[in-house]
C-alpha cells in the first residue's frame, strides 16, 4: 500500500534515510507493488535511472490492495472522496486531480466558490469575478507586507511589476490606506494581480514559511509506511491498563483518604461549614452534629436530593459559600486576617476540576482507536497528494492553492504532534499517579509536569481543523476545493479529529481552571465561544469574564437607563453606542497572526467602571473579586494586579475615568464605523485617533491630535473650550466632559485625516 | 528568602502622576525604553518556552516564592499609587524577579534583565496602559504615544537603547 509518488523528487541512486535506509528505484518498485519496468512505463523519463543521475519519479501511483472507485470529473462538480476511484496510471496526472483549462478553472469556480448554476455560466462574468477574487488576495497579501515594519522589496519581477509593487508599498501613512489599495488595484489588469502576488509571496516568505519540498520529511514518512507495511512496530508505545478515571480517583486517594462518597460527602461538608463560620465570626470553628446536620439538610433541600453527586455536592456548596460570605459584612475584614489559614473549600474543589481535567486529557492521549501508525502515513498521503499539484494552469499562477495547501498539512501535523506530545507529557504523570509513592501537595501538579504550551496551543488548531471536518472548507483555505483529490487525502488525515471532534472540542473547552486556559474560552462567560478568540492572549482579561458576564446577560435597554439617570450630563446616545461597541460588537483586530474579528476581551477595569456607572458598586466589587480569585491563581503578580484593581483613594476618580472611557470609546467607535480599522495601519487607525489624555495631567484631552499634525492647538482648543473650564473633583483638578460636541471632533477628524 | 530590598525601593521611589514635574524625558526615549523591554520579554519567553508575552511575571517559571514572601511585598508596596493595574503587576515582577535574577538558574540563560527598560520608563515618569493588544503610553509632560503589541516588530537581538 502505498500513496501517489511525489512527481519532483529526485533520487540519487543511493539515497539514505533519516533511519538510514536506502531508497533505491527497487524499493520503489517494492513498496508500490509495480514492477521497476512497470515504473519506467509509467514515466518514461525513469528509464534514465542511472547511478548518480538524478531522475523525476512518476506522477501518481495508486497501489493494488487499496482499491479506490474512480469516476471522471464532470467540469463544475467534484467527488466526494469516497467515491473517488484509482485513476487511469498512464504517467500523468488523472483527469479528477487537473482542472485543465481556464475555463475549467471559472467553470468549477461558477458553481463551488460563487454558488451559480452550472447551465448559467456565462464566461465574461466569471472572468470579472475571478478578477475580483484575485484581487482581494493581492489586497489581503500587501496588507500584511505593509504591516510589516520592515521594509520588503520586489526581488525578481520587470520593471513594471516592481514599480506596482513599490507603489501599493508606498501608500502607508498617506491617509485612507484601504480605500488607496483598492482603488489601484481596481485599475490594473489580471495579469498584472498575479504577477505582483507572486511577488508579494515571495517578499513575505520570511514570515509565512517556507513551503519548498523538504526531501527529509518525505523520507520519515517513507519509513513510516514502510515500517506499517512490514509489520513492524511503530516506535509509540500502547497503554494498555487505561483507567479513564485514574486522576479523579488519585484524587479523592490524596484528599480523602477513600473513594466512599459518604465519606467524601462528609468531609466536604464539614470543610465548607468551617469555612462559613470562620469568615462569619471571625473565629476557628468549632463544628456540633446538630450544625452539620441542618446545614447538610439546607444543602440537600437546595439540592432536591438526599444523594448528591460529588459535582452537584462541590456546585451547591461553592454557591453557598458565595452567598454567606456577600451577605455579611464583616466578612472581609475577617477574609483579610484569616486568609492564610482558612480551610478553603475552594481549593479542594477546584483540585477536583483540575482532576476531571486531567481524565479529559487523558482519554485524548489513551484513546484506544487513536492508531498514531495509521495517521503518519496518512499524513505522508497528504503531503505527497499536496506536492504533486500544478502551480500554474494556462499560464496563470495558482500556486497559492497549493501554499493554503500546505499551510493544512502542516495544522494536521500540528495535531498529530500535539497529540504524541500530550501523550509523553502524560505518560510521566501516569506512572506517578499509578505509583503514587510521593505526596504530592501543589494542587496543580500535574499542570506543571504539561509544558503549558501543549495544554494552549492546540485551541487555533483545533476549531480551525473541526469547521474544516464539519464541511466549512472553502471558507477556510479559500480555493481547497479546486483540488478534489486532495480533499479525500485532507478528509483522510483528518478523520481522527473528525471523529472525534465535539468530544475534543469539549475536553479542552472544559478544562477547568487551568491557568492561562481561562482565557481561551475556558470560563463562565455568557457564552463561552464568545471570547473563544480573546485576541489578545493575556491572563489578565480572565479577571474580566465575571464582569462581563453580567453586563452581557443584563436587558440592554435597563443598563443605558440606569447610566443615564446616574449620569444625566451623558447623551444616552454615547452611552448605547459605546456599550454596543465594548460588550456586544465584534471588532477586526490586528494580532500577531494577522486579522482575528473577535469581541473585545473583557478588561476587569471597564467591567468596573461600567457597573459603577449603573449604580452597582457592591455588585461591581463583587464580580471584580470573583476575578481577582482567578488572578491570585496566576502567580503574586497576577495577585497584586488584582489588589490593585480598585482602592479607594483611586475611586474617587472612578467618574472622571468611566467620562474619559466614555469618550474614547464612542469616537473609537464612530472611527470604525467610518471605516478605519482598530489598530491598523500605524498612526492612522482607529484606537489612536481617539486617544484622550489623563483627565488629571490639566492637557487638552485631545492634545496628540495636534502633536500628530492633525488639527491645530488653536482649533482644538477652540473646540473645547468648555472643556478646559477648571473643575475641581473630589479634590482633583480636572477639565469637564461636553459629550455634546464629540460628534464635532469626528468629523475634523474624518476629515483631515482621510485628506 | 530574605527580600532584597534595593528594588523595593526603587518602586517605593516612583511617582505618578505627577504633572509638574518638568525635568523628565521626552515621550521618545519612552518609547524606546518600551521597545526594549518588549524585546527583552520576547528573549525571555523563547528562552523560557513560555506563551504569555509581554506583561506577566517570569519568576514563577524558575522559582516558587512563599506566600510570607509575597504578602511581605504587598504589604510593603501598600502606600505605592499606580496609575493601573497592569504597572503594578508589573512592578511586582521586577521585584520578585530581583529576589532570584543571581541565582545560578536564572544566570545560565546569559540573558538581559527583563524589567529593567520598563522600571527606567517609570522612573522617568512615563506609564502604560492596556486596551487589547495596543499599548498606550503617558508621561509627566502630558504627552503619550501608542504601541502596538505585534511580537515581530521587538523580534531583534538589537537593543533599542543602549541602558548602561
Amino acid at each position: 500500500m502505498f500513496g501517489p509518488i511525489q512527481n519532483d523528487i529526485t533520487f540519487s541512486d543511493n539515497r539514505v534515510t533519516p533511519n538510514g535506509k536506502i531508497v533505491t528505484l527497487a524499493d520503489i518498485a517494492a513498496a508500490s507493488g509495480y514492477s521497476v519496468e512497470e515504473i519506467r512505463a509509467i514515466n518514461p523519463s525513469l528509464a534514465g535511472l542511472s547511478i548518480n543521475q538524478s531522475f523525476p519519479l512518476f506522477n501518481t501511483v495508486y497501489l493494488p490492495g487499496n482499491p479506490r472507485p474512480v469516476t471522471q470529473l464532470p467540469p463544475g462538480a467534484y467527488i466526494p472522496g469516497s467515491q473517488v476511484t484509482p485513476p487511469p496510471v498512464n504517467g500523468v496526472v488523472p483527469e479528477p486531480y487537473l482542472i485543465r483549462t481556464e475555463d475549467d478553472l471559472l467553470r468549477w469556480m461558477w458553481v463551488n466558490e460563487w454558488g451559480y448554476a452550472a447551465n448559467d455560466y456565462d464566461k465574461s462574468k466569471a472572468e470579472s469575478r475571478f478578477k475580483d477574487f484575485v484581487e482581494d488576495k493581492v489586497q489581503g497579501m500587501f496588507t500584511q507586507l505593509l504591516s510589516q515594519e520592515t521594509s520588503v522589496l520586489p526581488n525578481s519581477g520587470s520593471a513594471e511589476v516592481n514599480n506596482l509593487f513599490n507603489q501599493l508599498m508606498a501608500v502607508e501613512g498617506q491617509g485612507f490606506y484601504f480605500e488607496q489599495l483598492s482603488a489601484m488595484l481596481d485599475g490594473l489588469t489580471l495579469d498584472q494581480l498575479m504577477a505582483l502576488r507572486n511577488e508579494a509571496e515571495k517578499a513575505g516568505q520570511g514570515n509565512q514559511g517556507n513551503y519548498a519540498f523538504a526531501p527529509d520529511e518525505f523520507l520519515e514518512y517513507y519509513d513510516a509506511i514502510q515500517a506499517l507495511e512490514q509489520g513492524e512496530e511503530l516506535p509509540y508505545e500502547t497503554h494498555d491498563d487505561y483507567d479513564p478515571q485514574l486522576a479523579l480517583h488519585d484524587y479523592f486517594d490524596r484528599h480523602f483518604r477513600s473513594r466512599n462518597p459518604d465519606d467524601i460527602e462528609r468531609e466536604l461538608i464539614d470543610l465548607a461549614l468551617a469555612q462559613i463560620v470562620m469568615l462569619h465570626e471571625g473565629i476557628e470553628a468549632v463544628t456540633d452534629d446538630k450544625l452539620y446536620d441542618a446545614f447538610r439538610d439546607e444543602l440537600f433541600q437546595r439540592l432536591g436530593t438526599k444523594s448528591p453527586t460529588i459535582e452537584q455536592l462541590i456546585a451547591c456548596l461553592e454557591e453557598l459559600i458565595d452567598e454567606r460570605v456577600a451577605d455579611d459584612q464583616s466578612v472581609e475584614a475577617n477574609y483579610d486576617e484569616l486568609s492564610i489559614e482558612l480551610p478553603h473549600v475552594y481549593d479542594i474543589t477546584v483540585q477536583y476540576h483540575d482532576a476531571l481535567a486531567l481524565d479529559k486529557l487523558r482519554q485524548i492521549a489513551y484513546d484506544p482507536t487513536w492508531n498514531p501508525g495509521e495517521e503518519t502515513r496518512q499524513l505522508a498521503e497528504l503531503y505527497v497528494a499536496i506536492k504533486q499539484m500544478t502551480r500554474t494552469i494556462m499560464g496563470v499562477d495558482v500556486g497559492f492553492l497549493q501554499s493554503s495547501l500546505f499551510q493544512f498539512h502542516d495544522a494536521v501535523k500540528d495535531a498529530h504532534e500535539w497529540r504524541l506530545n500530550l501523550k509523553a507529557s502524560l505518560d510521566h504523570i501516569e506512572t506517578q499517579m499509578l505509583e503514587r509513592r510521593d505526596e504530592q501537595s501543589e494542587p496543580l501538579w500535574w499542570l506543571l509536569e504539561i509544558p503549558l504550551s501543549i495544554l494552549v496551543e492546540p485551541l487555533d488548531w483545533l476549531f480551525t481543523m473541526r469547521d474544516l471536518m464539519l464541511g466549512d472548507w472553502s471558507a477556510l483555505i479559500g480555493f481547497l476545493p479546486l483540488v478534489p483529490g486532495a480533499l479525500r487525502h485532507i478528509a483522510d488525515a483528518g478523520r481522527y479529529l473528525r471523529g472525534a471532534s465535539d468530544e475534543l472540542v469539549d475536553a479542552l473547552r472544559n478544562l477547568p481552571r487551568v491557568d492561562e486556559n481561562w482565557i481561551n474560552g475556558v470560563t463562565g462567560a455568557r457564552n463561552v465561544d464568545d471570547f473563544a478568540e480573546n485576541p489578545s492572549r493575556d491572563a489578565y482579561y480572565a479577571v474580566g469574564y465575571p464582569s462581563y458576564n453580567e453586563i452581557t446577560n443584563r436587558n440592554e435597554a435597563d443598563i443605558i437607563a440606569a447610566i443615564s439617570y446616574n449620569n444625566p450630563d451623558i447623551p444616552e446616545d454615547v452611552i448605547k453606542r459605546v456599550y454596543k461597541h465594548v460588550f456586544t460588537e465584534k471588532h477586526e483586530i490586528y494580532i500577531d497572526d494577522g486579522f482575528v474579528t473577535a469581541y473585545f476581551s473583557p478588561d476587569p477595569a471597564i467591567g468596573y467602571l461600567w457597573l459603577k456607572a449603573m449604580g452597582e458598586d457592591e455588585l461591581a466589587k463583587e464580580l471584580l473579586n470573583k476575578g481577582r480569585d482567578m488572578a491570585f491563581r496566576l502567580g503574586p503578580e497576577y495577585a497584586y494586579m488584582a489588589r490593585n484593581l480598585y482602592d479607594d483613594v483611586l475611586s474617587q476618580t472612578d467618574q472622571l475615568y468611566f467620562n474619559r472611557l466614555l469618550s474614547h470609546e464612542y469616537i473609537e467607535a464612530e472611527l470604525m464605523n467610518a471605516g478605519y480599522k482598530y489598530n491598523f495601519p500605524r498612526n492612522i487607525n482607529a484606537h489612536e485617533l481617539s486617544t484622550v489624555q489623563d483627565p488629571m495631567s490639566s492637557k487638552n484631552p485631545f492634545v496628540s491630535l495636534v502633536n500628530n499634525g492633525f488639527i491645530s492647538t488653536d482649533e482644538l482648543d477652540k473646540l473645547f473650550s468648555n472643556w478646559l473650564t477648571p473643575l475641581e473633583l473630589n479634590g482633583v483638578k480636572t477639565w469637564k466632559f461636553e459629550f455634546d460636541n464629540m460628534d464635532e471632533l469626528i468629523s475634523i477628524i474624518l476629515t483631515k485625516v482621510t485628506k | 528568602m530574605d527580600i532584597n530590598n534595593s528594588a523595593l525601593n526603587r518602586i517605593l521611589a516612583l511617582k505618578f502622576y505627577d504633572f509638574n514635574d518638568s525635568s523628565k524625558s521626552q515621550i521618545s526615549t519612552h518609547v524606546l525604553l518600551m521597545k526594549e523591554y518588549l524585546r527583552r520579554m520576547l528573549l525571555w519567553k523563547k528562552a523560557l518556552k513560555i506563551d504569555q508575552w509581554p506583561f506577566h511575571g517570569l519568576s514563577k517559571h524558575l522559582y516558587t516564592f512563599s506566600p510570607l514572601e509575597t504578602d511581605y511585598i504587598y504589604q510593603q508596596l501598600q502606600s505605592v499609587r499606580f496609575p493601573n493595574a497592569h504597572v503594578a503587576a508589573s512592578c511586582m515582577a521586577f521585584i520578585l524577579w530581583s529576589q532570584i535574577e543571581n541565582r545560578e538558574n536564572v544566570q545560565a540563560f546569559n540573558l538581559p534583565t527583563p524589567y529593567e527598560p520598563l522600571i527606567r520608563m517609570y522612573e522617568s515618569g512615563c506609564w502604560f496602559s492596556k486596551e487589547e493588544n495596543m499599548i498606550d503610553l503617558w508621561n509627566n509632560l502630558g504627552e503619550s504615544e501608542n504601541m502596538i503589541l505585534i511580537s515581530k516588530y521587538y523580534d531583534t537581538l538589537i537593543p533599542f537603547i543602549d541602558l548602561d
